[in-house]
């Protein structure tokens, strides 16, 4: 029989790609993981399967990714342009566009910060990425968000708006709602896990967020000694240049549009940064 | 080099006597010393498993067996040493992981792959081959809830197998289904055995220790405390049990 006795350690190699180095400064080393295409192919497996069991039982299927949001606009609707009569023209478009642009936001962050703690039991038992859970997540709201976008051109089309050339921002502005939100949920995902109060603060944060971004009314109605929480508000200056490109066909500032990415951006390294950092012991407090 | 090496690795879990999951019970409870108690799952494991060993790993109940495998499989972060595994590496501590009763039984296979890292190319050709294996070939597009669950497990199973893994770590898991699955799981892993695999179960089934490994690791109390042969190594943990048996008696 073999004696036990300590092996010597041997020398490491330096760490590659998907080696965890834990923050205690252990570097240790996992069995080959997910290749960068075998973590892509996992975020759209996990978003299209996710997408179809939430829909699959349901009789009108994915009509329901639009009915949700059309019935909130529809009300906004009635409330504040044929009761309250707010004097904001092609308010249709106007509202339409920002609902959707905040759903996606509110669903997306929501879905995300909840993502590692639905996958409890995989990322329990198994090695994935762990981000791999956060992005498909995101994917999956960007699919209803996707369906409710070409509602949307269908309805621009419909109020006789037709896109300029201003338009071509949109997509920069899309790319900032998404690091943004992705920001968002790798932030909050990781925090979830050790406290669940998160998900509550989230949601209020969330209802607070929507009466205090210019969803539903304009930003130009805002008294100016409090138009600063809306230049320091990402979302708010998204939606904004949003509507100013698509709806009115007017070239948002150039500067803002920087800054806009900028903030996004910076959102997306903290949400990565604290994301990188936790997700190592993340593991044991599922 | 070896295919797994495992280099004075601690692993120890804070037991609370009271778990404070929410904010307000933080607050509420921040004065108060925390009350835990300190289990050392693993104090100071050294093993090195060669290429192409078939490695059983004996012990009692909470000896560290399973956190020995989910710290080699990278799930768990060890305190102080260092795990390395050479290879692609495919972790069987539950069968059937993130299996949905709303997906038909070829999206699930598809989505399993995706989550054990099926290598890129042939996944298609894979997923197929792992229905095939599960026989299951005539329900490829029926909802998993309507599938027995002894089918579902021969599903998991059979997925896992086509992931074809260097490194292979099984928790209790070595066949399922009825006899004639049974037998078309032990002689994959016969064949794995030929084709040098390097596989790691943990098991209390002694009989398919001996049947199966050429190496077993007896644990106790978070240390390795012998490896050889299945004939050197079993005689030594029933001889442990046998101890802790009549401790208990008297």
């Amino acid at each position: 029989m073999e004696v036990t006795r300590p092996l010597p350690a041997p020398e490491l190699p330096a760490p590659r790609l998907g080696a965890i180095v834990d923050p205690t400064g252990v570097t240790w080393f996992g069995g080959q993981t997910h290749s960068f295409a075998g973590q892509a192919w996992l975020v759209i497996q996990f978003a299209l399967k996710d997408f179809k069991i939430r829909y699959t039982s349901s009789a009108l299927g994915y009509t329901w990714s639009v009915v949700n949001p059309l019935m909130f606009f529809g009300l906004y609707y009635v409330v504040f342009s044929v009761f309250m009569r707010f004097p904001i023209t092609n308010y249709v478009s106007f509202l339409l566009l920002s609902v959707v642009l905040w759903n996606f936001f509110a669903e997306g962050s929501a879905n995300g910060t909840a993502a590692l703690v639905a996958r409890a039991d995989i990322l329990g038992k198994m090695v994935l990425p762990r981000q791999v859970v956060v992005y498909a997540a995101l994917l999956s709201a960007a699919l209803t968000f996707l369906i409710n976008l070409v509602v949307l051109l269908a309805v621009l089309w419909a109020t006789g708006t037709r896109l300029g050339l201003p338009a071509l921002c949109f997509p920069l502005l899309l790319f900032d709602l998404v690091a943004l939100t992705l920001g968002t949920a790798l932030l909050l995902s990781p925090l979830f896990v050790r406290f669940r109060d998160i998900g509550y603060l989230w949601n209020i944060a969330l209802q607070a967020g929507f009466w205090m971004t210019p969803i539903i009314y304009s930003e130009d109605m805002i008294p100016p000694a409090w138009r600063y929480l809306f230049w320091c508000n990402p979302l708010a200056r998204i939606v904004g240049d949003s509507r100013r490109a698509v709806v009115y066909g007017l070239w948002p500032g150039p500067r803002g549009l920087v800054i806009t990415t900028l903030m996004a951006l910076a959102v997306y390294a903290v949400g990565a940064a604290t994301f990188r950092r936790l997700q190592a012991r993340v593991v044991e407090h599922l | 080099m070896p295919a797994i090496g495992v280099y004075g690795v601690h692993k120890a879990f804070r037991i609370p006597h009271e778990r404070h999951t929410t904010l307000t019970e933080r607050i509420l409870n921040v004065f108060r010393p925390p009350r835990y108690e300190r289990f050392a799952a693993l104090a100071g494991v050294d093993l090195e498993i060669e290429h192409g060993a078939f490695v059983g790993v004996i012990g009692r109940n909470g000896s560290g067996k399973s956190t020995l495998l989910k710290v080699i499989a990278g799930l768990l972060v060890p305190d102080a040493g260092c795990v390395r595994v050479e290879g692609s590496m495919c972790e069987l501590l539950e069968l059937g992981l993130g299996f949905s009763p709303e997906l038909t039984v070829y999206e699930n296979v598809t989505l399993y792959a995706a989550v054990l890292g099926y290598p890129r190319r042939a996944v298609q050709a894979r997923v197929e081959r792992a229905i095939a294996f599960a026989e299951l070939g005539r329900f490829r597009d029926a909802k998993l809830k309507s599938l027995s669950t002894g089918m579902v497990m021969r599903l998991g199973f059979a997925t896992a197998l086509q992931a074809d893994s260097d490194v292979i770590l099984l928790d209790e898991i070595l066949a399922v289904g009825d006899e004639e699955f049974q037998r078309k799981c032990v002689a994959t892993f016969v064949e794995f055995r030929e084709r040098r695999k390097t596989v790691v179960l943990v098991s209390h089934d002694l009989a398919d220790v001996r049947r199966f490994c050429d190496r077993v690791v007896l644990f106790d109390a978070g240390r390795v405390v012998a490896t050889g042969a299945p004939e050197e190594v079993i005689p030594r943990y029933l001889q442990l049990i046998g101890t802790a048996a009549s401790a208990a008696v008297e």
